[in-house]
This record gives C-alpha cells, sequence and structure tokens, in this order.
C-alpha cells in the first residue's frame, strides 16, 4: 500500500533543523542587523578580538558580543524605554560630576551631555537591543549605554564613529564608574519613574472604582460570608470598599519606592571606590538631583548596599500587594456578574 | 486581569529569589530582577487600563435582583434582630426556611412589624452604618 513515506535522511534533517533552529535565529537575526544597514560596517576590536559592527549603529563591538551571548528572552532593553531612560541619566549625572572635576574636556562633556539628552527624549532606544536577562550582572547593558553614547557624541563632535580615541565608553563615558554602581542607579531612577507611572494610572483605576460606589449607593443587596447569605448592604459599599483598599496600598508603594532614591554612585567596583577620584560620588550624586529634581541620596555603605537588591524586593512585594487585592476584587466581580440565567447576576457587564 | 497578577506573584518569588542569591561583594542576578519588576509595573499598568475600560467603567446594577435576594434571605432577619428581638426573628427564620416564604413577608403576615416600618428598617441609608430607629415590634410570637 502506498503511504507518505518521508526518507529518513530528511527526517534527521528535521530534527536538525530542530536542534538548531536557536543557532539559525541569531544568525538570522545579526545578518538582518547587517542587511538592514546601507553603510556597510566598521571595524571595531576590543580585548577578545576584532569584530564588524553595521556602520549605520550607534553601539559598538561589546554590544554585539552580549547580543550574540544573551540570545535568552523575548525581553529586550529597548522595551523598556524607562530603564533606558535611567541610564542616560545616570551618564549625564556622571559626565556632570566628571567634568567638574576636569576629568573630561569641555567639548567631551558637552557631547556627552547631549547624547544622554537625546536619549532621555526618547531618541536612539532602538540602539539598544541587548537582552535584558543576561549574565555578567548587568555589564552588557551598561555598556550597551557606555557605546550608544560615545558614538552619538563623536557624532557630536565631529568624528565618525568608532573614533574612540576621541570619546571612549570605557574612559570616557564609564569614567568613575564600574557597572557595579551605574546599573543598580539607572534601575533605580528607571523604577522611580516606573512607580510615579505606575502610580497615576491605579489612582484612575481606584476612581473609576469610587464613581461606581456613588452610582450604587442606593442599591441594596445582601452581603455573604463564606458564599452564605449574611446581612444586607449595597452595591455601593461593595464598589467603595474595593476603591478604598486599593488606595490604602499607595503609602505602601510609595514607601518602597522611596528606597531608590538611595543610590551608590562612586561605588566602584565593590564599594571602595577605588575607580573614582576623592568627591566624585558627592558630586555625582548632586548631578543626579539637579537632573531629576527628586531628594536623591548616597547610600551611607557603599561596599554593603552595592551587592544588596532589596529595594527590588521591597517594591516587588508592594506590587504583590495590589496585584493580590486587585485579583481578589476580580474574582469577586465574576461572582457578582455570574448568570445570567443561573448564576447571581447581581451586577451586568457591558458585553465587549 | 487575575491573570496578570499571578505573573506579578511569579516574578516577585524572582525577584526574592535572585535578591537572596547576592555572593560577596556582587548580586550577579540583578538583571532578572530588574526584568521582573519593570515587567510587573508594565503589564499591572496595561491591565488597570483593560480592567477600567473594558469591564469597570461598563458595570450595570441588576437592581431588581439584588432586592429580591434582600427580601427572599433568611439573613435579613439579622438585620431585622435589633427591633423584632432574639426569639422573633429565629421564629420568623426557621418558618422561612420550613416553607420556604420570605422573612419579608412572614413578619408582614404575623403582624410583626408594618410595611412601612419594615422597608425603614430595610432602606438603603439604615443598612450601610449603625443606626437607632424608632420602631418596636406589635407582638411577639
Amino acid at each position: 500500500m502506498a503511504g507518505v513515506h518521508i526518507p529518513s535522511v530528511a527526517l534527521g534533517r528535521l530534527a536538525h533543523i530542530f536542534l538548531f533552529e536557536k543557532i539559525i535565529t541569531i544568525t538570522i537575526k545579526l545578518s538582518n542587523v547587517k542587511n538592514n544597514c546601507q553603510n556597510g560596517f566598521r571595524v571595531e576590536s576590543d580585548l577578545l578580538g576584532t569584530k564588524e559592527v553595521p556602520e549605520c549603529a550607534l553601539y559598538g563591538v561589546q554590544t554585539l558580543r552580549g547580543m550574540e551571548n544573551f540570545e535568552i528572552s523575548k525581553f529586550r532593553l529597548c522595551d523598556y524605554p524607562l530603564f533606558i531612560k535611567g541610564l542616560a541619566i545616570t551618564k549625564l549625572g556622571a559626565a556632570m560630576a566628571n567634568h567638574e572635576m576636569g576629568l573630561l574636556t569641555d567639548e567631551q562633556y558637552e557631547a556627552i551631555a547631549q547624547a544622554c539628552r537625546e536619549i532621555m527624549e526618547g531618541k536612539h532606544h532602538d540602539q539598544f537591543p541587548v537582552d535584558l536577562i543576561q549574565g555578567g550582572a548587568g555589564t552588557t547593558t551598561n555598556m550597551n549605554a557606555n557605546e550608544v553614547i560615545a558614538n552619538r557624541a563623536l557624532e557630536i563632535m565631529g568624528h565618525k564613529r568608532g573614533e574612540y580615541e576621541y570619546c571612549s565608553p570605557n574612559d570616557h563615558v564609564n569614567r568613575s564608574q564600574s557597572t557595579n554602581d551605574a546599573y543598580p542607579t539607572a534601575i533605580h531612577i528607571g523604577m522611580y519613574f516606573s512607580h510615579l507611572r505606575f502610580v497615576e494610572h491605579y489612582k484612575v483605576l481606584i476612581e473609576a472604582f469610587r464613581k461606581k460606589g456613588e452610582e450604587f449607593k442606593s442599591i441594596v443587596k445582601m452581603g455573604r460570608t463564606q458564599l452564605e447569605d449574611a446581612v444586607p448592604m449595597t452595591l455601593g459599599q461593595t464598589f467603595n470598599g474595593f476603591a478604598s483598599i486599593l488606595a490604602d496600598e499607595i503609602k505602601h508603594l510609595e514607601e518602597a519606592a522611596a528606597d531608590f532614591l538611595t543610590v551608590n554612585m562612586g561605588a566602584t567596583a565593590i564599594g571602595t571606590g577605588i575607580c573614582a577620584e576623592p568627591g566624585y560620588a558627592e558630586k555625582c550624586v548632586e548631578a543626579l538631583r539637579k537632573i531629576t529634581g527628586w531628594d536623591i541620596c548616597l547610600a551611607e555603605d557603599l561596599v554593603g548596599v552595592t551587592p544588596d537588591t532589596s529595594c527590588m524586593v521591597g517594591y516587588s512585594s508592594a506590587l504583590k500587594r495590589v496585584a493580590t487585592k486587585v485579583s481578589k476584587i476580580c474574582n469577586d466581580l465574576r461572582l457578582l456578574a455570574s448568570g445570567p440565567r443561573c448564576g447571581l447576576g447581581e451586577i451586568t457587564c457591558l458585553a465587549r | 486581569m487575575s491573570q496578570i497578577c499571578y505573573k506579578v506573584m511569579g516574578n516577585d518569588v524572582c525577584v526574592t529569589m535572585a535578591s537572596e542569591a547576592a555572593q560577596m561583594e556582587l548580586n550577579a542576578m540583578e538583571p532578572v530582577t530588574a526584568q521582573c519588576d519593570f515587567e510587573s509595573v508594565e503589564i499591572m499598568i496595561n491591565g488597570f487600563e483593560t480592567l477600567r475600560i473594558r469591564c469597570i467603567e461598563g458595570i450595570t446594577a441588576n437592581e431588581e435582583k439584588c432586592r429580591s435576594y434582600v427580601h427572599n434571605s433568611i439573613g435579613v432577619v439579622t438585620a431585622l434582630n435589633p427591633v423584632i428581638g432574639y426569639k422573633n426573628s429565629t421564629k420568623i427564620a426557621k418558618e422561612a426556611l420550613e416553607t420556604g416564604k420570605s422573612v419579608y413577608q412572614l413578619v408582614l403576615d404575623h403582624g410583626i412589624l408594618s410595611q412601612e416600618e419594615l422597608d425603614t428598617i430595610l432602606a438603603p441609608e439604615n443598612m450601610i452604618k449603625p443606626v437607632k430607629l424608632d420602631i418596636k415590634p406589635r407582638k411577639l410570637l
């Protein structure tokens, strides 16, 4: 009987394709970057050797290595604009302090500052392609920022991309810093922006519950305990209750977010400050205060805080409190809207 | 929205474990904590907007259904208890359970309260907070 016969060679090939799909994907992605570039490549080098970097890229060889090393998730730095903004602000603050201490020329400083401001305004974000999940404690992200800022600064100074002798990602943009202080500081600033945005949207949601509370204030319904009849109440009380328990969380969110305003700039490389000059850390934090208008302060014990990410735990925990309540409310809404014929049917959600 | 909340709770576990994993002078797991926290904020904001616009703002109350549950519920005797007393309340509750009649109707049938008095007790403004009503039961069962 004739059937569909797949030659074993073809099966083997399928398996091969499946197994090496990831490698192929990476190759295709990198070649897309190359193909999209009309102007060819420039050759950049680092201690591992040389690499062709697309001429149109503001990032450089170390970002390219990061892209190859960490093809992990679909979460790319360019999808997190507030994180990128935090990086740009951190780099600008460091440049201001370095310039004040005479560690950057006026020309270098002006160019680096303009590059940072452009990124803060939302420009060049497509130049941050690295995966958010990466080894190396964030070095890939830090170098991505250093390279984009350096190359943009070079353009502003009238030089070609990659001419790092005039403005280097490591020696100038990353001056007096290491990943271990610049990276957490950028996260803190980015997360504080995220927090402000979060609370703004959160308050609008709370207001929506309040409005329903007012709208339903005369509607008498049964309250329930363990899903059994309890005593009468109003539907307005139900919705006001939702609004109130959500509003209670704002103070916890604020408290958790306040920890983001303590930073460890100057904590190179493990907090001893060995790669920074005396007074740099204070000047840098002062610059960050000036840029953001926030009450940012320097951590007291730089060695202690550098490996400490408890403010990330604190904010995550505050978000979890909100999530727990929001999900409880959604469960209640599902019960109250159950039916239309065989459920509680006390409320109706608009058909969408 | 609930699925987003579960994701946020999961991210919280991840952040906790990654933060615990700091060794000596560095926490090399910080990138994943950043990914989790930024993601949690982002998806919660998106969820809030979706929940508000596509659900909360369009919710309407089924007033008649809500009221009928109150009138048919045995639990409503708890609201009448301060006025008609514990003995009346338990007897009415028992009878309501056995006969399937409503508490509201039984109180009227037994002449314990007038309809006007009943409606006063069960008025929304009198049920949402502690109130003192000048109503006495007309008889004891």
